[in-house]
């Protein structure tokens, strides 16, 4: 008997357990285990990383079984996914020497390219309503120590 | 008498003019991203949880943080019902009658009736709450690390059990979440754990940077990813208030809905939306005309209304008295209490008595601004779903990345945030819930603590959690609980239950 994947969904997700079992448990192993009564830092992770990947295990097997539920997984959305992470990355990146309206303006540009629709005024529009709202509320309101403009103009 | 006073000592504390404001604050945003899809209260509290140290007393922080969780219920059922389109999950069920009657017109009277039996749920379950805590701290006092630690075991075992989809999916993600507990310093030995030398984890990761990422980001993806279209209102609104034979009508089912919701909220896992589900199928079950379910029955939006409102509330009870959470938003009013130098548990009631009783009056309070707040302005929240998402996303994305930069005032959480958007975004894929993820977390710590304090006090036995007989009962109900869903009949029965 050939063994067949039929629940895709259980079975990519046994596969992430177990991996993250592995890996919790390998880093912990490092750590001083301990015996019951004094348990040393790597005894819970430990146990619990190994506990991790046994049901990874159980769920990956039975993505295999007879009774398995056919589920294929949905295809990613890679693109949008890429685009949004992108945009919060550049904001970090921007946020302390270009201020936080330069990051905005590069937020809301990568949030239209995302959702793929084009309307280059409103989202100028967009920019700059958001830019006095993050200035008014959060930086001149809330005091956040983040600047408004590029700290090296003017400084 | 005792409860009195501490009634009169709470009203007077939400009665102050900060506490009005932020009470005022919370219900409104909270019905405000209770009306919008793909924000949701989570996402909301984890954003505004550092804000709120900056701005406000610990007391008002947490009346607003309150409010915002059961405001978002109100909202959530206006646009259910105006719409079909439920701003929670929480009020998926009250789509189902409550679109019916306002497509035959009587939007007024779904939503009047939504309103009033939400109301009568959130009174009862204020007193409930004042009545049931004192005697709960009290309890909680006796618990030694053995109680401590099997009623945690109890408690994620019931979160996973009552938790949509598989068990053992919930059950993996429950000690994902607790390895993910671990990062950061380890209190006894001084070892941080899995920091990989960045100084910035030594304090472990912050619950709301975690739910921001996986709640809000990997929603607004998903979000942006199906552009969903939306039906618009047309039909006018007729009269708000229910005439005399609806009243009558709706009572018993609002009764029955909020008993459920009193008893659901306070169960670890429960809460809001298993119990509207919940009232829902009962008032079907109990109807003498069970073929109008679904096309409008009266019953069917008052009986889940006043459970979703009554579980909002109660599920503050095993916060507050014990210091643990039920459901991922206490998870967070848990980090809330934190970040204000309080720590959780029986010692809050007399430690900080303004807060504690503050917060349960501001919670009546706030249900009352709801009502008279909700009804007028309910053209303004139709107005606000106009808003097309492409102005909305940029906007969420902002707000959620700001929330999470101002956590530590560094960008390290903000970069935090990426591969834990991208795991969000897969687990969604995958079918994973992330809220039982999100209360391992929380308890990640606190069970380690506990678990290692027994086995010190037993010299390393185990035996110490079978023989103290209150920790003996939680784990064997544990137990029972795992046993009773690994049981095919009851598991097909458990899952057409949620399929209803």
């Amino acid at each position: 008997m050939t063994l067949q994947i039929k629940n895709k969904r259980d079975f990519y997700s046994g596969l992430m357990f177990i991996l993250f079992g592995v890996l919790f448990a390998g880093a912990a192993a490092r750590y001083d285990f301990g015996a019951p009564a004094q348990m040393g830092p790597g005894w819970f992770p430990v146990v619990l990383g190994a506990l991790l990947t046994l049901l990874g295990l159980l769920i990956g097997l039975g993505a295999c079984g007879l009774q398995a539920r056919e589920a294929d997984v949905e295809p990613l959305a890679w693109r949008e996914l890429g685009l949004v992470l992108l945009a919060i990355a550049l904001f970090a990146l921007l946020l302390p020497s270009f201020g936080a309206v330069v990051s905005i303006i590069c937020l809301v540009v990568i949030c239209a390219w995302a959702g793929r629709e084009y309307r280059p005024r409103e989202t100028a529009l967009v920019a700059v309503a958001l830019a006095v709202i993050c200035d008014i509320v959060f930086v001149r309101g809330l005091g956040l120590p983040i600047e408004s403009w590029p700290t090296f103009i003017g400084g | 008498m005792d409860l009195l006073s501490n009634i009169a000592l709470g009203l007077s504390t939400a009665f102050q003019l900060q506490n009005l404001l932020f009470c005022f604050l919370g219900v409104l945003l909270g019905t405000a991203i209770g009306v919008l899809p793909g924000l949701g209260p989570l996402a909301t509290i984890a954003m505004l949880l550092p804000l709120t140290f900056k701005v406000a007393s610990p007391d008002a922080a947490l009346i607003m943080l309150a409010g915002i969780y059961y405001g978002a219920q109100y909202g959530g059922s206006t646009t259910a019902i105006l719409v079909n389109l439920p701003g929670e999950p929480s009020s998926i069920v009250t789509a189902l009658d409550g679109y019916q009657m306002a497509r035959k017109g009587r939007a007024g009277t779904a939503l009047g009736i939504a309103a009033l039996s939400s109301f009568f749920a959130g009174t009862v379950a204020t007193v409930l709450i004042a009545v049931a805590a004192a005697p709960l701290a009290s309890l909680a006092f006796e618990f030694g690390p053995a109680e401590y630690f099997s009623l945690m075991v109890l408690g994620l075992i019931a979160a996973v059990v009552l938790a949509q989809g598989s068990v053992l999916k919930a059950l993996a993600m429950v000690v994902l979440g607790l390895l993910i507990g671990m990062i950061g310093t380890d209190v006894n030995s001084g070892v941080a754990r899995f920091s990989f030398g960045l100084p910035q984890l030594y304090d472990g990761l912050e619950i709301a940077v975690i739910a921001i990422a996986v709640f809000g980001f990997a929603e607004l993806i998903s979000a942006i990813e199906e552009r969903q279209v939306r039906s618009t209102f047309n039909a006018g609104i007729d009269r708000v208030l229910p005439s005399r034979a609806e009243l009558r009508e709706a009572a018993a089912p609002a009764m029955r809905g909020t008993l459920f919701g009193s008893i659901l909220g306070v169960l670890p896992g429960g809460g809001a939306t298993l119990s509207s589900f919940t009232s829902y199928a009962v008032e079907k079950k109990l109807s003498k005309t069970p073929e109008q379910f679904g096309k409008g029955a009266l019953a069917g939006v008052a009986g889940p209304e006043a459970a979703n409102n009554a579980g909002a509330q109660t599920s503050f009870i095993p916060m507050l008295t014990l210091g643990l959470p039920s459901n991922p938003i206490m998870a967070l009013m848990i980090a809330a209490l934190m970040i204000h130098g309080i720590q959780p548990g029986p010692q809050v009631m007399t430690s900080n008595p303004t807060l504690f009783w503050g917060l349960i009056a501001s919670m009546w309070l706030g249900n009352v601004m709801l009502v008279v707040l909700n009804l007028p302005l309910i053209g303004l929240w139709v107005r606000m779903l106009a808003i097309p998402p492409r102005i909305l996303a940029p906007a969420i994305l902002m707000f959620c990345i700001i929330g999470a930069y101002s956590m530590d005032n560094s960008t390290f959480d903000i970069w935090m945030t990426i591969p834990l958007a991208a795991l969000g975004y897969l687990w969604r894929k995958l079918d994973c819930e992330a809220a039982p993820l999100l209360l391992g977390i929380v308890l990640g710590p606190l069970l380690e603590e506990h678990l290692r304090r027994a086995m010190i006090l037993s010299r390393g036995s185990w035996k110490i959690f079978v023989q103290e007989p209150l920790s003996c009962g939680l784990l064997a109900t544990a137990a029972v609980l795992l046993v009773l869903v690994a049981v095919p009949a009851i598991r097909s029965q458990r899952e057409r239950a949620f399929a209803e």
